[in-house]
């Protein structure tokens, strides 16, 4: 009976029904969700309609939806920094009269600094700017301070500009003026020219904890809604007073509603969570393979011999070995050198979002294949035919720190690492792994979000893909997409965009592309020297670009920061869907900076955009050990205001979630989400798939240190 | 052209669940929506109650082979655990659907695979008295994979202390035990807990409530089988 089928009938011979802990298990042992600050209407902490100063738990995001008055805010927040807080709005306001609309929406951004701390004699306080990017129509400024008395009570008192000026009770400095409904139109230039200017009035509020999961609000609101109340009717403010019940279940999510402004009922929802609170208490992959270590040299000497290693058969016969057993941990052997005392593996990570996870887990597989006199164990992580960094363990160590209570912070001390390691030569290359081809169908959702005159619009279809890859890094792939339900195609907007319509006609791709060739393209990926990763791409590249691109990356293993650069030359391609391509083309490309900063990540492109504008794209992601990223980019490039058109320039949220938060069980799938104000032509930029850094992240020091108690995992 | 949306919705669905690719390893937005509807599907219909213990003396005694039971009060799961692997004093045990227990000495070392785990402990004062039924002092360091993906460290200072014998049942075998109780507190946060061991007179620890982490709580381990 070989090993692995005597294991198996081992197994079944225990009883099992131990389970996993799925469900609403929560992880923070100190989550008391009332003694953190409950969400306002406006999705900032605070009472009702007010701010407070609190701060929420650093890295805490916030969805909430609130609504009162026919008004209805959609609202996402986070907590990025334990100061600093950024929320986006959009608002659907119904009977709103402005600039044509009989319903009006609206998207704002808020920016919050909490310039000092709570202690116990001193309140916190924070400066706010409410909607200081768009038409503004929401736009004020605050200074607020707020304070503990006791757990269950707090109080807060501020000084508002803007819309929070009402009550005028000083009249500040400089003129800010009124907001009219004909002003209601553009937008999106940040308002920084009239920020905490003009009138000055005051609101305060109180906030009881009656117990752990209700909460009571009352306060004084000095927001006047004159533009909704006065000018357009939207609804009748009768009084200053607001009073409201809050409701907190034990994960964290608020149910509200509210007596608002002496005429309306307000409700409100929040969902607040924390990509550092799996839901899951932990991973729930399953257990490992222990490490059984070898007699020692003493006591059998024979089992030390090289002489195996002469032979190729019994090199042959290891290596298939080897890659046999990986695969049951999802792991693939892309090649393999080995002699007498060491082994260099080249390994495919296809299962584990956390590299360090994949790599302990292939170092306990090669404790128990590979034989005994191999003391040297080198690990490769390939991404897309690229060598990232090595990690070099000596297989003593493995057997010793496996089981010692500081085990993985041993490994890593002893670990070293290669940031250029030896390219994986022919010879040693797994025999038929090339060419490999795979196909997969699979759903797709694609959404237009925030056009005015249906704010959500989405398709959703089939993707069929497939590729090959012919060698080490040169990949041929294509995909083609047939929608199966959806109303992107009902949009009867014409681009009016004076600049090339580089992305503004995405309703005709939508129209007539469907089905319609996604991608058909050829890329080689290389690493050009020293601590450099190169890419050509060529074909069709994305839905509405054909060409060339090519970049490199220079990221060693160690440093805060890398630099890239790409250059690509494209044609703009038919609404078809098909081979066609359009008269318009364009030299587009950026010279990146990427740098990250303890829980930070900041990139900064500048060059030529697609329509041939010039500037700079500034991007900041808050990260998370876990691979969630929450960011916020914008570029500012030499189009103007009026030429970009509504918007007045491109800016955006993005949202990467590992799927494997939410199921506790590992995948590599960490899909990026961007919510973008409709896209124009001014400062868009090619979408082609595989660039560099995204594919080179996860090898690098900051992300595989954050994660690397996952080694023993 | 309805029969073809039809259709068309039919083939959506049928790529989601039956996995339509020839990846070695699935790692499609498809094996992501078919793992979370396995989930739904497995909270929406409980597993049926269990009735008494998940084996029998009789079965031990057929198997004749090393065997634990491991009780979870917290999700009052039970499951039967085979020898995995020995690397030195350390054993780890595994359960058909792939839990492990790491014990030394049969004191708790890590745990894999129950979500909540315990990344390592350290066992080096416990490890040495708890065969010898002897009285101790140490310190220990739990470590855990926070939510942050970092390693924390909780460290906690522990007494063993001998309790005297007491006859103790395992699944209908009497064993004569000395039961060693183990108190642990933290300097920070006030938290303890406190391990009972029911040692025999050869060292072998037959029954054992040990704690493992916040969430996962106490487990209960005990020897069926040498």
């Amino acid at each position: 009976m070989s090993g692995k089928a005597a294991f198996r009938t081992r197994l079944r011979t225990g009883v099992s029904v131990l389970c996993i802990f799925a469900g609403q298990a929560v992880a923070a042992q100190e989550f008391r969700p009332g003694d953190w600050p409950s969400m306002t209407l406006f999705n900032v902490p605070g009472a009702i309609e007010t701010p407070s100063a609190f701060t929420k738990p650093d890295g805490e995001l916030s969805f909430t939806i609130g609504h009162f008055a026919g008004m209805t805010r959609y609202q996402f927040g986070a907590q990025v920094h334990p100061r600093l807080f950024g929320g986006f709005r959009y608002t659907e306001i119904q009977d709103f009269d402005a600039a044509g609309f009989s319903t009006y929406y609206d998207r704002s951004f808020d920016l919050r600094f909490t310039a000092i701390e709570e202690t116990d004699l001193l309140p916190a306080v924070t400066v706010g700017l409410q909607d200081f990017i768009g038409t503004g129509i929401y736009g004020a400024e605050y200074v607020v301070a707020s304070k503990h008395l006791g757990r269950r009570l707090r109080v807060s008192g501020g000084a508002g500009w803007g819309r929070l000026a009402g009550n005028s009770v000083l009249s500040g400095f400089g003129d800010r003026p009124r907001l009219t409904p004909d002003q209601v139109e553009e937008g999106g230039e940040p308002n920084l020219d009239t920020l905490f200017r003009g009138e000055i009035g005051a609101f305060g509020s109180v906030e009881w904890l009656v117990r752990d999961n209700l909460l009571l609000k009352a306060e004084y609101s000095s927001d006047h809604y004159t533009l909704e109340s006065e000018e357009l009717g939207v609804f009748d403010r009768a009084s200053a007073l607001n009073f409201g019940a809050t409701y907190l279940t034990e994960g964290g999510t608020e149910l509200s509603a509210y007596y608002m402004y002496g005429s309306e009922i307000g409700i409100s929802l929040s969902f607040n969570f924390n990509p550092d609170r799996p839901p899951t208490g932990g991973s729930l992959d399953g257990a490992p393979f222990p490490i059984t270590p070898r007699p020692s040299r003493a006591a059998a000497p024979e089992a030390y011999a090289t002489s195996w290693s002469e032979s190729a058969e019994a090199r042959a016969a290891v290596s298939s070995r080897l890659s046999e057993v990986l695969l049951l941990e999802r792991l693939e052997m892309e090649g393999l050198r080995i002699d007498g005392t060491s082994a260099t593996l080249y390994l495919r990570n296809s299962g584990y979002g956390a590299q360090p996870q994949a790599m302990g887990r292939a170092a306990r597989l090669m404790t128990t294949v590979l034989p005994p006199s191999v003391e040297i164990f080198t690990i490769v992580p390939m991404s897309a035919g690229m060598e990232l960094p090595s990690f070099t363990f000596r297989r003593s160590d493995l057997e010793r720190n496996e089981v010692a209570a500081d085990g993985a912070e041993r490994m890593l001390a002893s670990a070293a690492v290669a940031s250029t390691p030896p390219r994986l030569r022919r010879a040693d290359e797994v025999e038929e792994f090339y060419p490999r081809f795979q196909w997969q169908l699979e759903p797709y959702m694609r959404t237009s979000l925030f056009d005015p005159s249906n704010p959500f619009r989405a398709d959703l279809g089939l993707r069929l893909g497939a590729g090959t890859e012919l060698a080490k890094g040169l990949v041929f792939s294509g995909s083609v997409t047939k929608k199966v339900v959806g109303n992107l195609d009902q949009n009867s907007r014409v681009s009016d965009s004076v600049l090339p319509h580089v992305r503004s006609d995405f309703p005709l791709y939508d129209e007539e592309g469907d089905p319609g060739l996604e991608t058909l393209q050829a890329a080689y990926y290389f690493r050009p020297g020293q601590d450099l990763f190169g890419r050509m791409t060529a074909g069709y590249l994305e839905r509405m670009f054909a060409g060339v691109s090519s970049e490199v990356l220079w990221a060693p293993y160690d440093t805060p920061f890398a630099l890239g650069a790409e250059l690509n030359y494209v044609k703009q391609r038919d609404y078809d869907g098909r081979f066609g391509l359009q008269d318009y083309d364009v030299v587009t490309g950026h010279g990146s900076v990427y740098y990250r900063y303890e829980d930070y990540l900041a990139q900064v492109d500048v060059g030529r955009y697609l329509a041939g504008d010039d500037g700079a794209t500034f991007k900041l992601e808050r990260t998370y050990g876990n691979g969630w990223k929450v960011g916020a980019f914008a570029t500012f490039t030499d189009v103007s205001a009026s030429d970009y058109g509504e918007g007045s320039f491109d800016k955006g949220i993005t949202l990467t979630i590992p799927m494997a938060w939410f199921s506790g069980r590992s995948t590599t799938a960490v899909p990026e989400f961007t919510m973008r104000p409709l896209q124009r032509d001014g400062g868009a930029r090619l979408d082609v798939g595989g660039r560099l850094y995204g594919l080179v992240e996860k090898g690098r020091q900051e992300r595989v240190e954050e994660q690397w108690g996952r080694f023993w995992r | 052209m309805k029969t073809r949306k039809l259709g068309l919705a039919a083939l959506l669905a049928a790529s989601v669940l039956g996995g339509c690719g020839n990846a070695p390893v699935d790692t499609s937005i498809n094996s992501i929506i078919r793992g979370s509807l396995q989930t739904i599907v497995a909270a929406v219909r409980p597993a049926p109650e269990r009735t008494g213990p998940v084996i029998t003396r009789a079965e031990v005694e057929a198997a004749a082979m090393p065997l634990i039971l491991i009780d979870v009060p917290v999700t009052g799961d039970q499951a039967t655990a085979i020898v995995f692997g020995t690397n030195g004093n350390s054993v780890t045990w595994i359960t058909l659907n792939g839990v492990t227990l790491t014990l030394k000495e049969g004191a708790l070392f890590s745990t894999r695979g129950l979500g909540p785990d315990l990344l390592a402990a350290t066992t080096s004062g416990l490890e040495t008295a708890l065969p010898r039924r002897a009285p101790a002092r140490y310190a220990r360091d739990l470590r855990y994979i926070a939510g942050d993906e970092s390693i924390r460290k909780d460290r906690f200072f522990c007494e063993l202390a001998n309790e005297g014998g007491e006859d103790r049942v395992v699944l209908q075998m009497r064993h004569s035990t000395t039961r060693m109780r183990e108190s642990c507190y933290a300097m920070e946060g006030g938290r303890e807990f406190t391990n009972l061991y029911w040692v025999g007179a050869d060292g072998m620890v037959w029954d054992s409530r040990q704690w493992v982490s916040d969430q996962a709580g106490y487990i209960h381990v005990q020897r069926l089988h040498r």
